[in-house]
């Protein structure tokens, strides 16, 4: 009591009572602007450096009250991030569809007397550099033994198994596999086989060409519908090396396939074409 | 010319030392307060710069001189903070004077006491804010208030106590040893 008694304590608590009272008397009655325009012309240069020094204590003290904030929008940006990922990666396969797609229109386009049926290679043989696929179609689908596998860049192969829901493909480049074919500049007609040798280059051997067969190196040999097993005019390869047998009197000549049969994933089954009937 | 008794009969100033302090502490006010009012954010909140001087100037300088620097505080935190009708002279006028009279009655002149005693005046400080909140806040929350207003602004001003009683401490260990003759207490 005596704190509240104390005669300097009431006239100085007075005082601020009235300074109360009086700011808020000319504040509701509008008179403040001359006081207010004098310290706030008085403040100006004190208020650049406030400025200053508010930028560090925001930054001194944002470290500690955003923390949380950071912690909750570092893991929406993880979540984010995530999510864009996966729509990158389906966007990727739209991508690569579409290309497909692209490539199996046009190959339509280039030979339209074909039917295919698209099929994706879900196994291969266990050894590097397989020449046997496994695709996802089979009897079901209505493939059969012995039909022509491409893909727009050229002959695969053909079905030599099948099964309810898969079958199998051989490459031409195995060492079983023959197509007739033909150099494309010259009509030169000789047979496609693969080699053992070369399993696992990409490249097989045409031979039976005539010791005078016109056949360079550089030229295209393509299908020629010879045999019934394969439609008249796919690509195969490009000559690469052309040696001649003096024993067996022929020219043989060494083809690099236009097919990468380590990167396919997706082939094309012709279950449908005109057969060549030579004239 | 007028003598204030005091407890402490060395405590004294001249009046030249006086007018040195006034000036001093008038121009750190002011500087307080427009730092204050300008875009000075800790934990989230403004802090209470000024306040916090003038309860170190209490606490050091005695009641007397912490009641009229709280006055003059108050009108200074009321015209440049720009709200018309506010509690700060009042709040700080009583803070000021209660701190110097506190140092008499209980505490000793020391960091610790400084310590102690913002605590109790940032409890005051936020009594005010919470009757300002009630008094003129349309939508009066005490949760959402404790947690977004006052435990930021009692922390700010707990951070900002110990610097400001250094600094005021430091004034007042300037001037004090320049003029021994004519001491006056300011009591």
């Amino acid at each position: 009591m005596k704190f509240f008694k104390n005669k300097f304590f009431i006239i100085v608590m007075s005082l601020a009572l009235f300074v109360v009272i009086f700011m808020a008397t000319l504040s509701a009655m509008g008179l403040t602007g001359p006081i207010n325009n004098t310290l706030n012309v008085l403040a100006t240069p004190f208020r650049y450096a406030g400025l200053k020094i508010g930028e560090a204590f925001d930054g001194f003290s944002r470290y500690f009250i955003s923390i949380d904030e950071l912690d909750k929008e570092n893991q929406s940006l993880i979540d984010e991030i995530e999510r864009l990922e996966g729509e990158l990666a389906d966007s990727q396969a739209i991508k690569e569809e579409n290309e497909r797609l692209r490539e199996y229109i046009e190959f339509k386009k280039t030979y339209p007397d074909l039917s295919l049926t698209e099929a994706l290679i879900i196994g291969s043989e266990s050894e590097n550099h397989s020449t046997v696929f496994t695709l996802n179609k089979g009897r079901g689908d209505g493939i059969k033994v012995g039909m022509p596998v491409v893909v727009s860049k050229g002959v695969v192969g053909s079905v030599c198994e099948v099964g309810s829901t898969w079958c199998k493909v051989r490459a031409i480049t195995e060492a079983s596999s023959s197509i007739g074919a033909y150099v494309s500049r010259s009509g030169e007609i000789g047979l496609i086989e693969g080699d053992i040798s070369l399993k696992g280059t990409g490249e097989c051997i045409l031979n039976y060409l005539p010791t005078d067969a016109d056949i360079e190196v550089g030229d295209l040999i393509y299908t020629s519908g010879l045999g019934s097993v394969y439609p008249r005019g796919l690509l195969i390869g490009e000559v690469t090396e052309i040696k001649t047998d003096e024993y067996l009197r022929m020219k043989v000549a060494k083809i690099r396939c236009t097919v990468n049969f380590e990167s396919l994933r997706y082939v094309m089954i012709v279950t449908d074409y005109d057969i060549y009937v030579e004239e | 010319m007028a003598r204030i008794k005091s407890k402490n009969s060395n405590e004294g100033f001249n009046i030249k030392i006086i007018v040195a302090y006034t000036l001093v502490f008038s121009v750190l006010i002011f500087f307080m307060t427009v730092l204050q009012t300008t875009c000075l954010s800790l934990f989230g909140s403004t802090p209470a710069l000024t306040f916090s001087i003038v309860c170190a100037i209490g606490f050091i300088f005695g009641r007397k001189a912490g009641a009229i620097s709280g006055i003059f505080a108050g009108a200074l935190m009321g015209i440049l903070g720009g709200v018309g009708a506010s509690l700060a002279p009042l709040l700080y006028t009583f803070c000021g004077y209660l701190c110097g009279a506190m140092v008499g009655w209980f505490l000793s002149k020391n960091l610790p006491s400084f310590i102690i005693y913002s605590i109790i005046a940032g409890i005051l400080l936020e009594i005010s804010t919470v009757i300002y909140y009630g008094l003129f806040s349309e939508s009066f929350s005490l949760g959402r208030i404790i947690t977004k207003v006052l435990l930021p602004e009692y922390f700010a001003f707990l951070v900002c106590a110990i610097p400001a009683y250094a600094l005021t401490f430091g004034i007042y260990t300037l001037f004090k040893g320049k003029d021994k003759r004519k001491r006056r207490n300011f009591n």
